[in-house]
């Protein structure tokens, strides 16, 4: 770490700011503080609700510091923005130190520093250095990767090492981080999230957004061909699944089925099932009550018709299919709402089962009937564009991939010492690691007692004797 | 025998394993706390018969899922795992104790299952997807993770509190204490991890976007940030013992809230609409 290094001057003081972790530390624990307003406070209702939840007092605030939508609000962006500034700086500011020590040529055994370590772990063998020193290299070798030998005075010094390369572990948490951030920020500035309802049958050319309401065009033509839904034996719903079919410049290009966790991809679209519902259509006759002429018309849910002859106009705004009053099952209805040529609107029922119940009231100077009427099923997409999908992605695995290098993996060191004299051979072993010293310690223990073990058996070779 | 009859025997075992440890830990009868580890076995053999078994059930109904899909199951396999953790963890570092603060763990989260609907139903739609199991089973094992480092950080402070009083002469080292906690983080954090983002794949293969800043999510990411927090201040700033463990209990308390609280958070969402 360069702690002690002064920063200089007023750049220099700038950058150890950003490049400092108790930034990083009050900027996290700042994030996690403020989200959780976001979960106590609705986000992004209609501002019907916020009145009518909350004080009008409590509602000024709510807008002053956007905390109806505070994911989206200035302040929240600044502070994830912060966060990213500081991983940035703080990275380019320790990478190089750390790639040094990596790309570094491997150190060998050094007196020195294996002097200064703890916990060394010793035993001594009448086994001749020179029989010994192979058998060591080879197990530590087998136990801990490329071994570098160095000739020392009465013997040999081995040094071995493992998982150098861990120590990039953090810079690979940290670029994943920062590619889920970036990922994010790409996919809301050139992405998009629309649904449309399209009946069985018809097609789009575009979506409604979901934030503005706006209309949003698509690179090709959508139909749906056919929506049905499965469901288990007590009713609930098993499957939902949408037959569409994408045409490009009018003609069909291929036809595809949609379920819930399958969607349809094409041209970084994706259409997803997301909800469905169906439209009732009737056939209405409306009888002139004085002159007995019969009209018919086919009329959809909340569309505007002509009534015949130029009375007027009438929507059918409901389709209720049983429609109950007073406790009496009347079966299907439809409402009407009717705007004669003259006179004010009014509503009106018209019962398909019931007729007799038609005659209550008239639509300008008709009688009217249901002769017949259909469901049609629509399919309710989702239609999104992210752009930075591909990017989180990377992220999530560089972020899983680092934490696991990072926290399970580490670097670690071993030192081999044989020396000794005509009679008695010395053997002392140590370890250092970066972390998780108490493992490595174990690692490191065991690797003595098999050097151990293996110099009484070259004993009692050479011997022909059990050693001591 | 349904699966729901023999997880609610467990709820009652873990219970028995749970007294025995207190006994165990308080007396310093080895006799009390080798019983307690032989329950807690038991518990833990019984506990993953019924999850095979609700499996097995759900199969025989139609259905066929891993029983990780609501409440109820979350909870028996979050006991599940807990407790094995802890067992492992008692069988590798001799400690006793840890099933004393960890059993609790277990039982209370099998007694609140049994109040919750432990009816098998079909999975709607959006449910049928392999992310949500990889999710529930990541996220979980995550929970586990941390709890058994609460467990551990209270061991701690009961520790540093009175090393050779009744209760703290049984426990091992503060400084093991520390390290065996820290790397239940480091597990529980890696799990949440993944476990968060298998959750954000799920949704958006489902519904098209990986992130929506609901209720749920948001916690899980705010529990993520305060052991991040943690984990730099360990790391970086060479924090240890007393402040790491009061810090890990705030951790867990925000797992708690992840995993419970929310439901009345959102309770809000749909009283309003
Ligand atoms: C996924 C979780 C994360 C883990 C496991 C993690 C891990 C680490 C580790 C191990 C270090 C120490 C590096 C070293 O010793 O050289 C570190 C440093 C740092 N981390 Fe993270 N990190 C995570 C997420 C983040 C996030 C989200 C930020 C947000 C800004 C962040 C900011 C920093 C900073 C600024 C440092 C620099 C420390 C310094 O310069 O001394 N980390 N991180």
């Amino acid at each position: 770490m360069t702690k002690n290094q002064q920063p200089v001057g007023p750049l220099g003081r700038l950058m150890g700011f950003f490049a400092s972790v108790k930034l990083s530390i009050a900027l996290l624990l700042t994030l996690a503080a403020t989200s959780i307003v976001g979960t106590v406070i609705p986000q992004g209702k209609t501002a019907e609700f916020y009145q009518q939840n909350y004080s009008a007092a409590f509602q000024r605030f709510l807008e002053a510091v956007n905390l109806t939508d505070m994911y989206h609000s200035w302040w929240f962006q600044a502070l994830l923005v912060l966060l990213a500034v500081n991983l940035m700086v703080c990275s380019v500011k320790r990478l190089p130190s750390t790639w040094k020590l990596v790309r570094a040529r491997p150190a060998g055994f050094h007196q020195g520093r294996f002097s200064s370590l703890k916990d060394k772990e010793e035993f001594e063998t009448q086994a001749p250095v020179n029989d010994l020193a192979p058998l060591v290299e080879k197990t530590l070798g087998r136990r801990f990767g490329k071994v570098k030998a160095t000739p020392v005075d009465q013997g040999f010094g081995y040094w071995a090492e493992r998982g150098r390369w861990t120590r990039l572990g953090p810079y690979v948490i940290h670029l994943g981080f920062l590619l889920t951030l970036a990922g994010g920020v790409l996919g809301s500035l050139y992405g998009f999230t629309g649904y449309v309802n399209l009946p069985e049958g018809e097609t789009t050319e575009r979506v409604s957004l979901r934030d503005s309401k706006d209309l949003q065009p698509l690179p090709f033509t959508l139909r749906c061909d056919r929506f049905s839904v499965q469901f288990y034996d007590n009713g609930m719903p098993k499957e939902y699944t949408s037959t569409l079919t994408v045409l490009e410049g009018g003609s069909p290009a291929f036809t595809q089925d949609i379920e819930v966790n399958h969607p349809l991809r094409h041209k970084g679209i994706n259409v997803f099932q997301s909800s469905y519902g169906s439209d009732t259509s009737a056939v209405l006759e409306f009888a002139h009550a004085e002159t007995g002429m019969i009209y018919e018309k086919e009329a959809a849910s909340r569309r505007m018709m002509e009534l015949p002859e130029g009375e007027g106009r009438f929507m059918v705004v409901e389709f209720d299919p049983s429609f109950s009053h007073q406790g009496m099952d009347l079966g299907p209805v439809f409402h009407l709402h009717v705007f004669p040529k003259e006179g004010p609107p009014f509503q009106m029922s018209v019962f398909a089962a019931r007729p007799e119940l038609n005659r209550m009231r008239t639509a300008g100077p008709f009688h009217v009937s249901a002769k017949s009427w259909k469901q049609t099923y629509y399919t309710g997409l989702q239609v999104t564009k992210d752009p930075g999908v591909g990017m989180v992605y990377t992220g999530f695995i560089l972020i899983i991939a680092g934490c696991f290098v990072t926290f399970f993996l580490f670097h670690g060191q071993v030192f081999v010492l044989v020396s000794g004299g005509k009679k008695k051979t010395r053997v002392s072993v140590a370890g250092v690691a970066n972390k998780n010293q108490q493992g490595f310690g174990i690692r490191v223990h065991r690797l003595a007692e098999i050097l151990s073990g293996q110099a009484a058996d070259l004993e009692k070779r050479k011997t022909g004797r059990e050693p001591r | 025998m349904t699966s729901s009859f023999v997880l609610s025997i467990v709820t009652f075992v873990y219970f028995g394993a749970m007294c025995l440890y207190w006994a165990g830990w308080v007396f310093h009868k080895p006799v009390l706390s080798r019983s307690a580890t032989l329950v807690a076995v038991v518990g833990v053999a019984g506990n993953l018969a019924g999850f095979g078994l609700r499996w097995w059930e759900s199969h025989q109904m139609g259905m066929g899922h891993i029983p990780l899909t609501n409440m109820y199951e979350s909870l028996v396999f979050f006991a599940m795992v807990t407790m094995a953790v802890s067992l492992v963890l008692e069988r590798q570092y001799r400690i006793r104790a840890l099933g004393a603060v960890v059993a609790p763990f277990a039982f209370l989260a099998m007694a609140y299952a049994s109040l919750k609907d432990a009816d098998q139903v079909p999975l709607v739609p959006a449910l049928q997807s392999n992310w949500l199991t990889a999710h529930v089973f990541t996220a979980f094992l995550g929970y586990a993770g941390f709890a058994a480092a609460t467990g551990l950080a209270v061991m701690y402070l009961l520790k540093k509190s009175g090393p050779d009083s009744g209760i703290g002469r049984s426990l091992p080292e503060a400084p093991v204490l520390d390290q065996l906690m820290y790397q239940n983080i480091l597990l529980g954090f890696l799990f949440l991890t993944v476990g968060i983002i298998t959750g954000a794949v799920w949704a958006n293969s489902a519904w098209g976007r990986y992130w929506s800043w609901d209720p749920k999510e948001t916690w899980s990411l705010i529990t993520w940030l305060i052991y991040a927090a943690l984990i730099h201040l360990r790391l970086v700033r060479g924090w240890m013992g007393k402040r790491t463990a009061i810090f890990a209990i705030v951790g867990f308390a925000a797992v708690l809230f992840t995993w419970f609280g929310v439901n009345y958070l959102s309770g809000l969402h749909s009283y309003a609409s």
